[in-house]
């Protein structure tokens, strides 16, 4: 028998199960679960100057077994937000949190209805996400994007840039797009990048702790391949505070080219790539978990800034005249 | 000088003509499994799912045809398919995979009836898991090549037949993305640190099999019950799939024929 235990102990090493961390069922499970999460996957304790551990105590004693699922939730929620991150939500059967003071303590700077009924008087035309048309004024052709969530093909961007061909340059306005797929956003930059370009650098966790981080991993979009369209005339980008996530790296990536002028206001960034995990209880909780990066190596997560003599807000007396400050001032730079 | 000649000729021609040469049927097994799986995976959630397992299996098993009283090989090929819940039962765990193996064993037949094999087996599994509701890291690919030692037994009486099978992989080559690393990265080309050397510490599994073969006529009807064990860790991510399934299947012998031939040699199945 003294032959046979190692040979037993090895053959339970071989097949014994890897240690996952487990927590229990309740409120107090729960909570130590989503910290846990958190503090082993979110990006940017460093860039917010978040002291998690410090989270934890403030928060840590405010919970317990029990107090109810509503207000456990809003006990979780109000330390997700001291992330201060608009892609940080907790999710449960009857709510989820979000974090809104990147946007609401800005401008609107966006009314969708005054360009669809004082510049197109509602004449406009539409596909998917997008609604475009020629301005009245400057021969200037006019993109809405006001998500990047659902795809259009290389197929259908070619025809809204076709129809759009005769003008002198284009204003595409990204306010209010709160974000989507990168591919999305990639598939329509592509169509205004004349050569290879680098998009901008992705940076990985590679362990739990806040800095495992791996080396920035360059990334770089071609040209949309003919026979598609690249358009290669003026482009002025208009964006607002609630220009976030994809539709924030799209800015990144098209101010890079050199037609294209951003202006408006700052963006609201979002630029953490999101990932979801769950808690024992069956609620989840999403959080930036990869940094995306501009094509200098530039943290874009607060926002990106348009240069300042392009720097814009909408006027509201302008607004009750039915004009759009902003898109104004974007139409005058190609004009 | 004449009459050697003659005796020589007509051995070669015996020999020639494949008297001696056992017959070596090709043992064909097809399976239907279904069971309970435990699925952990911690790069999609810490949580571990429970659900159902289903999965289909094809082996063709033979004698080797240069030493085949002690030597049988088989192909393997397999397709499985688990729904899984989370312990809240209000989300969804997909897993879906394919495999495809081949083992070659050194047989032994001992008194009784009683056989036994033991020898090495090569295996290449592919498969995904999907939690929809998760926001970009909504799937995880899995893909392995491992090298393992296996052993079985295999008693048969009359009509009966009883069998058992456990395979240990020790070595190879397993896929796992970085700690955080999404797939939408990989995509663009960063493809650093996505294959593991496999090995007891880093990739453990554990296949084991027993069943009876009930043989009342050239099929047999084939009921076991198998146990699929694995775990991994790389890159700070824990791995884990545990599936128990009850087997039912049928196994045949099937053997080549050519009319022109007189056979009168021993038949050597691919059973062990």
């Amino acid at each position: 028998m003294q032959r046979l235990l190692p040979l037993i102990i090895s053959l339970l090493f071989l097949v014994g199960c890897h240690p996952i961390e487990e927590f229990e069922n309740n409120n107090e499970g729960d909570f130590q679960a989503l910290w846990t999460a958190i503090d082993e996957h979110y990006c940017f304790f460093k860039e917010k100057g978040v002291d998690w551990e410090e989270v934890r105590h403030k928060y840590e004693p405010k919970v317990s077994n029990t107090m109810t699922r509503r207000e456990f939730f809003r006990v979780c929620s109000d330390m997700v937000n001291e992330l201060k991150d608009g892609h940080t939500n907790l999710s449960s059967g009857f709510e989820t949190s979000y974090y809104r003071k990147w946007w609401s303590d800005y401008p609107e700077n966006y009314i969708e209805r005054l360009i669809e009924q004082n510049y197109f008087q509602f004449n406009y035309k539409q596909l998917g996400t997008v609604i475009y048309g020629i301005l009245p004024e400057g021969n200037v052709g006019y993109i809405h994007i006001s998500s990047f969530q659902s795809a259009l093909g290389d197929g259908n961007i070619d025809w809204i840039l076709s129809d759009l061909a005769l003008c002198n340059g284009l204003v595409i306005d990204v306010r209010n797009n709160g974000g989507g797929n990168m591919s999305n956003a990639e598939a329509w930059a592509r169509h205004f990048i004349c050569k290879r370009t680098r998009a901008g650098y992705m940076i990985h966790k590679t362990g739990p702790g806040h800095s495992d981080f791996s080396e920035p991993y360059e990334f770089f979009y071609e040209p949309v391949a003919a026979p598609h369209i690249v358009w290669e005339k003026p482009v002025v980008l208009l964006t607002n505070r609630s220009t976030f996530s994809a539709a924030n790296f799209f800015t990144s990536v098209m101010r890079s080219q050199p037609q294209v002028i951003h202006c408006g206001a700052t963006t609201g960034g979002g630029s953490g790539m999101p990932a979801s995990y769950e808690l024992p209880g069956g609620w989840s909780i999403r959080m930036s978990a990869v940094s995306v990066l501009d094509s200098k190596g530039k943290i874009t997560e607060p926002g990106i800034a348009p240069p300042r003599r392009y720097e814009v807000d909408m006027n509201m007396d302008d607004a009750f005249k039915g004009r759009d400050t902003m898109l104004d001032f974007a139409v005058s730079l190609i004009k | 000088m004449r009459r050697f000649g003659l005796t020589l000729l007509i051995a070669l021609a015996a020999l020639s003509a494949g008297a001696a040469e056992p017959l070596r049927p090709v043992t064909s097994t097809w399976t239907h499994e279904a069971g309970g799986s435990r699925i952990a995976d911690t790069y999609l959630t810490p949580l571990k799912y429970s659900g159902w397992h289903l999965g289909l299996g094809f082996e063709r098993g033979q004698a080797m045809r240069f030493r085949p009283q002690s030597w049988v090989n088989s192909l393997r090929f397999g397709f499985e398919f688990d729904r899984a819940k989370n312990p809240s039962g209000n989300s969804v765990m997909y897993s879906a995979g394919i495999s495809a193996g081949w083992s070659m064993l050194h047989t032994r037949k001992l008194p009784y009836g009683v056989g036994i094999a033991f020898g090495g087996a090569a295996d290449a599994d592919l498969g995904a898991l999907l939690l929809a509701r998760n926001s970009n890291n909504p799937a995880q690919a899995r893909a392995s090549v491992t090298l393992s030692p296996q052993v079985s037994g295999y008693w048969r009486k009359g009509i009966w037949g009883v069998g058992a099978r456990l395979k240990l992989p020790v070595l190879g080559m397993f896929f796992s993305p970085d700690y955080g690393e999404l797939y939408y990265e990989i995509s663009l080309g960063n493809h650093k640190d996505l294959i593991h050397f496999a090995w007891p510490g880093s990739y453990r599994r554990f296949c084991g099999e027993a069943f009876v073969d009930i043989r009342p006529g050239a099929t047999a009807l084939r009921i076991g019950y198998r146990a699929d064990l694995l775990s991994f860790k790389a890159n700070g991510l824990t791995g884990r799939m545990l599936t128990n399934s009850v087997v039912i299947g049928v196994s045949c012998d099937f053997l080549s024929v050519d009319p022109r031939k007189q056979y009168d040699a021993e038949i050597i199945t691919a059973n062990y």
